[in-house]
C-alpha cells in the first residue's frame, strides 16, 4: 500500500469519526421525523377478556358484560370520550366514509386520558328492562349500564332473515382536538349485536 | 341534604340546564378546567417531562366528570353534584404540577442541548486535530521507513 492509499484510509476514518461525534449535536439542532402512522385502537372483548363469548341472546333483567378498550398510538397523550349508544336495525350507524357520528342519544360515557403507547380498558356491565313482545315487535323500555338506568323506549322489529329481535349496542370514540377546542368524532366505533329473547 | 337544597339544585339543573351551577360550581368551568389541565399536561409532555402521574390524576377528574354527565342524563341530581365536586377536587393542583414538570423538563432539555452541542463540537475539533497530527506523524514515519529501506550506495573498490 502506498502513501496515497494510506491517506484515503485516514481521511475516511476521520470522516466517520467526525460524523459519529457530530450526531448528538445535530440531533439537538435538527429534529428527525418520527416514523409510523398515528392511530387509535378501539376494541370490545368478551367477558373472558378475549374476542369470544360475546353476549348474544339476552334476557330481561340478566346482566351481561364486555370490555371496552382504547389504545393510543397518536404520538402524544390524548383525551378520549367513549360514548355508548344503542340502535335497532333501522337506525343509523356512524358513517365511516363521511366521518360522521350516529345521531342517536348517548347513554353511558367515559372520559379518559391515555398516554402515548398506553391503553385503557373498562368493563361495560349492561342489562335490559321492560322488554315486551307483541307479534313481530319487541319493545325495550330501558337499558342499565354500569349501574345507571337510561330510558330507551326502543322498538325492535323481527328480523326474518336472521330470526331474532336485534339490538346493536355500540361504542363511538371521540377525541379532543386542541386546535378546535372540542371533542370530534374519531371515526372509530365497535359494537355487538344482541338478540332480545323472552325469559 | 335538606329538601330546600335539593329543590334548589333540581331547579338550577333542570330549568336552566347543566350549563348552570351545580353546588356552586359551573359545569362549563369544570369542562374548561379539565381542558386547561390537559393542555398544561400536553405542554409538559412536549417539553419532555414524564407526565404519567399528572395524567393519572387528570384521569380521575375525567372519570368523575363523565360520571357527573351520566348522572345528569339519568336525572340524579345528588349524584351529578357529588361527582362534579369530586372532579373539581381531583383537578386541584394538576395545572400547577404540570407547569412545574414542564419547567423542569425545559431546564433539563436546555442542559442536555448544551452538553450534546459542546460534546459534539469538542469531539469534532479533537477528531480533526488528532487526525491531522496523526497523519503528519504517520507520513514522517512512512518517509523515514521508506528512506531506511533505500539500498546503500557502496563504492567499487576493485
Amino acid at each position: 500500500m502506498n502513501l496515497e492509499n494510506y491517506h484515503t484510509l485516514f481521511v475516511v476514518g476521520c470522516l466517520v469519526l467526525v460524523f459519529a461525534l457530530a450526531f448528538p449535536g445535530l440531533s439537538v439542532v435538527f429534529s428527525f421525523p418520527k416514523g409510523g402512522e398515528a392511530f387509535t385502537e378501539l376494541w370490545v372483548l368478551g367477558p373472558g377478556h378475549l374476542a369470544e363469548d360475546y353476549p348474544f341472546n339476552v334476557e330481561e333483567g340478566e346482566e351481561y358484560s364486555v370490555y371496552v378498550g382504547v389504545g393510543n398510538h397518536m404520538g402524544s397523550s390524548r383525551f378520549y370520550n367513549v360514548r355508548v349508544k344503542c340502535r335497532n336495525q333501522s337506525e343509523s350507524l356512524p358513517n365511516a366514509t363521511a366521518g360522521t357520528p350516529s345521531v342517536l342519544p348517548i347513554y353511558y360515557e367515559d372520559r379518559v386520558f391515555v398516554e402515548e403507547g398506553g391503553t385503557w380498558e373498562t368493563s361495560l356491565n349492561f342489562s335490559f328492562a321492560g322488554v315486551s313482545f307483541s307479534g313481530n315487535r319487541c319493545r325495550v323500555k330501558s337499558v342499565r349500564i354500569n349501574g345507571f338506568t337510561f330510558d330507551m323506549d326502543k322498538t325492535v322489529l323481527w328480523d326474518e332473515e336472521n330470526h331474532g329481535f336485534y339490538c346493536h349496542l355500540f361504542v363511538e370514540l371521540w377525541i379532543y382536538r386542541v386546535e378546535s377546542d372540542a371533542f370530534e368524532f374519531h371515526n372509530r366505533f365497535v359494537g355487538i349485536w344482541l338478540n332480545m329473547t323472552a325469559v | 341534604m335538606s329538601g330546600l337544597r335539593a329543590f334548589a339544585i333540581l331547579f338550577v339543573l333542570f330549568t336552566l340546564g347543566f350549563s348552570a351551577s351545580v353546588s356552586g360550581i359551573k359545569a362549563a368551568d369544570v369542562e374548561d378546567g379539565i381542558v386547561a389541565a390537559y393542555k398544561a399536561v400536553l405542554e409538559a409532555e412536549e417539553a419532555g417531562a414524564d407526565v404519567s402521574a399528572v395524567l393519572e390524576r387528570l384521569n380521575v377528574a375525567g372519570e368523575y366528570w363523565a360520571l357527573a354527565l351520566v348522572c345528569f342524563r339519568t336525572g340524579d341530581v345528588e349524584c351529578t353534584a357529588g361527582n362534579t365536586e369530586l372532579a373539581v377536587a381531583a383537578l386541584d393542583g394538576v395545572v400547577e404540577d404540570a407547569e412545574v414538570l414542564r419547567e423542569e423538563a425545559t431546564r433539563k432539555s436546555v442542559e442536555h442541548m448544551w452538553i450534546a452541542l459542546g460534546g459534539s463540537i469538542g469531539g469534532v475539533v479533537a477528531a480533526v486535530c488528532s487526525g491531522w497530527l496523526g497523519w503528519k506523524w504517520f507520513k514522517q514515519r512512512y518517509h523515514r521507513r521508506a528512506l531506511a529501506m533505500k539500498p546503500e550506495v557502496v563504492e567499487d573498490e576493485s
